[in-house]
């Protein structure tokens, strides 16, 4: 049984525009998903549809085995959306009894788990207090209170850290990893992908409305394996095209604007298999040309995003050596 | 259950956290505190019967406070003995206590005749229309003006005099008229209900520090003028305005970007929070009218010795009338997310009903063909609004039935029209299920 399900589900609006595209997905019951995308990519929508705060034009979603339009499927989840708004006349014990409240928990009940959640979150001192006064950072830890005052078993956190500084932020990700802990299922969506990095089980990439890529953070920054081979001297183009027609990748490194006499010397090519690195040794010294280095590169989690945005290869630069 | 108290404390909360809330319990609070600072001074009973016994020829007829009144002035007359005890000559029946008496002497006997017909004419306009609708000349040699022209019975003339000082507030009245000299009159009067006495009494505010007389209106009346102007003027008017835009910009909050999307998703149904919101701003409402109008009726009672729970009742009057009115800044509220169009809303469907009713009353002066070409129109649109006018009514209802005479009563209130209660509560409560239904189908179908 799933804790999420994601079927075929497209969202478009009147003027014809494509949030989502035939999206499916399936999140597992303790898993800790993370969405990945830029701005626009129909990350909140889809959250949204989840939630049945936004209707998909085609496609079905169920939360917990659960169709998300009905209202029960809602009764063991927790949401903090981007940008929320606590009402302001609320100091954070009369909100969370109020969230509380919405999800069917007695205030008797409600209560002294609101006590040790603001403890948690670092809110116990400013308990009486109007939201109206809070910092952004504040807020955040509210909202995260508010997401787990009712105990749900499945939660949707975008952008989590949003606003809160780094010391905080490592409080939120121990704080996330004890919900992990509970098995409790988390679908994540962010922008920083060392958080997502460190966090996730897995990650999905959603670009223009489609999901790109999905796998575990291993499998999406092994799946394309780079060597870097540097040569005596900068390769020309007769040769680069020669590498491509025999091994199907090449190219020059790229150093991010800054001149690097190296990088100018360096091919870079994306191989299926690691053995075949000695083909290419073989290749180039059968030409004569002087090897002075080769470097086997892992992708980051960076790089595979780029490169799944752009919908082309690795975006070079932006990878992380790691040598072989 | 959870929920709905929940959704409700909210809605406290956010009208506590209002400026023009505390505006509102503020002025409450002096009303009750204006209410508990009354007391009254009995001036003098026989001064109250001379007074009545000398301006017999004056008929004042009020259509009540809201909608003013008439008076005619025909010359009489009369002279009026100084009040006394009743004598063993009078032959009055024992049995009845403190009666007081005075004897009138028509100097020109005719002269009541003619007080009479003009009695006629009042009673006649008054069966009607209540006083409320335009002069109406009779018709010479019409059946109602050989009526009005006919001879003054004896019967008659007694009828009239008694009147007069019932309607002043005197109980019981026994008049009597003289064997021997024609256009003299016995009139004894007993003083049962004080309270009710017209011009007995001067009346003090602030605990004594102010005091004026009363001098054409009895304690009764004058403390359910106060009723009225705190039911009508104060919670019906400015309460009403101010609770609606206080709770009209729940809805444009609510739905703000960011703030919906923490409620909804909740366990809890779009259609559910729409009307478990709606409902929670009545339950306000009702409670802070019963809290005002309790309030006044216990500090009126205390201070008074007058309890007046009748008051009480005009907090679900006015409760009705946010009801019917509310349903309409939410319709636009969720419509618009826009906070001042949506007080506009609740206020302009207010603004229009008054405006349709007083044209339409204006209307009834106009000639055949202009009321032809408009009536239709009016009453349609009059026909789908909320009928404020109506539940107006209610409170004029409710506080004339309590400790007034029926002329006493109809003397302050106005004489409460006809209403087609059937058609004045459906219309309204479909008006308001209308709307409300609107508001529930915009949430549930929206995107958030």
């Amino acid at each position: 049984m799933a804790a999420i399900t994601i079927d075929a589900v497209s969202k478009s609006y009147r003027r014809g525009e494509f949030a989502l595209r035939d999206v499916t997905l399936e999140v597992a019951p303790g898993e800790i998903f993370g969405l990945l995308g830029p701005n626009g990519a129909g990350k909140t929508t889809l959250v949204k549809i989840l939630l049945d705060l936004v209707r998909p034009t085609r496609g079905t979603t169920s939360l917990l085995s659960l169709p998300s339009r009905q209202v029960a499927a809602r009764r063991r989840v927790g949401y903090l959306p981007e940008d929320h708004r606590f009402p302001e006349h609320h100091t954070p014990v009369s909100a969370l009894l109020f969230f509380a409240g919405l999800s069917g928990v007695a205030p008797a009940v409600a209560r002294p788990r609101i006590d040790a959640l603001l403890a948690q979150v670092g809110l116990a001192d400013a308990a009486g207090r109007k939201v109206r006064g809070f910092s952004k950072g504040m807020k955040q830890r509210l909202g995260l209170a508010q997401v787990l005052v009712a105990e749900p078993d499945l939660l949707f956190l975008d952008e989590p850290t949003d606003g809160i500084d780094p010391v905080g932020r490592a409080e939120i990700r121990g704080l996330l990893e004890q919900q992990r802990r509970a098995g409790r299922t988390i679908f994540l969506n962010s922008h920083l992908l060392s958080e997502v990095e460190q966090l996730c089980d897995r990650v999905g990439i959603l670009a223009r409305g489609e999901l790109k890529r999905v796998g575990s953070v291993r499998e999406l920054t092994q799946s394309a394996i780079c060597w870097a081979i540097t040569l005596s001297q900068p390769p020309g183009e007769a040769l680069l095209a020669e590498l491509v027609r025999a091994f199907g990748d090449a190219r020059r490194a790229v150093s991010d604007g800054i001149p690097d006499p190296e990088a100018a010397r360096t091919v870079e090519l994306s191989l299926a298999r690691d053995e075949a690195i000695d083909a290419v040794i073989d290749f180039l010294r059968a030409r004569e040309l002087s090897i002075r280095g080769v470097a086997r590169k892992r992708t980051s989690l960076e790089a595979a995003f780029l490169d799944s945005v752009a919908g082309g290869g690795a975006a070079p630069g932006a990878a992380a050596g790691a040598t072989a | 259950m959870i929920a709905f108290l929940a959704l409700l404390r909210d809605t406290v909360l956010e009208a506590r956290d209002k400026r023009v809330t505390w505006f509102l319990l503020l002025l409450g609070l002096l009303f009750v505190v204006l209410c508990g600072s009354i007391s009254f001074t009995a001036v003098d009973a026989d001064a109250a019967l001379t007074r009545v016994a000398g301006n017999l020829g004056e008929f004042r007829f009020s259509r009540g406070m809201l909608d003013g009144g008439f008076t005619s002035r025909t010359e009489v007359e009369v002279a009026v003995t100084a009040p006394r005890a009743p004598q063993p000559e009078d032959d009055l029946p024992l049995g009845i206590d403190s009666l007081r008496v005075v004897e009138l002497g028509f100097r020109r006997p005719e002269q009541l005749d003619e007080l009479a017909v003009t009695w006629r004419h009042f009673a006649a306009r008054l069966r009607r229309d209540g006083g409320r609708g335009p002069f109406v000349v009779v018709a010479p040699g019409s059946d109602e003006e050989r009526q009005f022209a006919a001879p003054v019975t004896a019967a008659e003339q007694l009828e009239l005099l008694e009147s007069r000082f019932l309607d002043a507030g005197f109980r019981p009245v026994l008049v009597r008229r003289s064997a021997e000299q024609p256009g003299r009159f016995l009139v004894a009067v007993g003083n049962e209900r004080p309270l009710a006495l017209r011009g007995a009494c001067t009346v003090a505010f602030g605990f004594g520090s102010w005091s004026t007389p009363l001098a054409e209106t009895s304690q009764a009346e004058f403390l359910a003028a106060l009723s009225v102007v705190v039911a009508d003027s104060f919670a019906g008017f400015i309460g009403i305005l101010v609770l609606l835009s206080v709770f009209a910009a729940a809805f444009p909050e609510l739905l703000q970007k960011g703030r919906f999307d923490l409620v909804l998703a909740r366990p809890i149904g779009r259609v559910r929070i729409v009307l478990f919101k709606y409902l929670g701003a009545v339950l306000l409402v009702l409670l802070l009218w019963t809290l005002l109008f309790a309030g006044c009726a216990v500090a009126m009672g205390l201070a008074t010795g007058y309890w007046k729970f009748r008051l009480v009742g005009c907090a679900m009057t006015c409760t009705l009338l946010f009801a019917a009115l509310y349903p309409a800044a939410m319709a636009v509220g969720i419509a618009t997310r826009h906070v001042t169009l949506s007080t506009l809303a609740g206020v302009g469907a207010w603004g229009l009903e008054r405006l349709i009713e007083t044209a339409r009353g204006v209307l009834q002066f106009a000639d055949a063909e202009a009321r032809a070409r408009w009536q239709p129109l009016l009453d349609g649109v009059h026909a789908v609004l909320p009928k404020a006018g109506e539940l107006a009514r209610l409170n004029q209802w409710l506080l004339a039935s309590d400790h007034l005479g029926a002329a006493s009563a109809s003397r302050l209130l106005g004489v409460v029209p006809e209403v087609d209660w059937a058609f004045a509560g459906g219309s309204t409560a479909g008006f308001a299920a209308v709307l409300l239904g609107l508001a529930c189908l915009l949430v549930a179908r929206r995107d958030f």
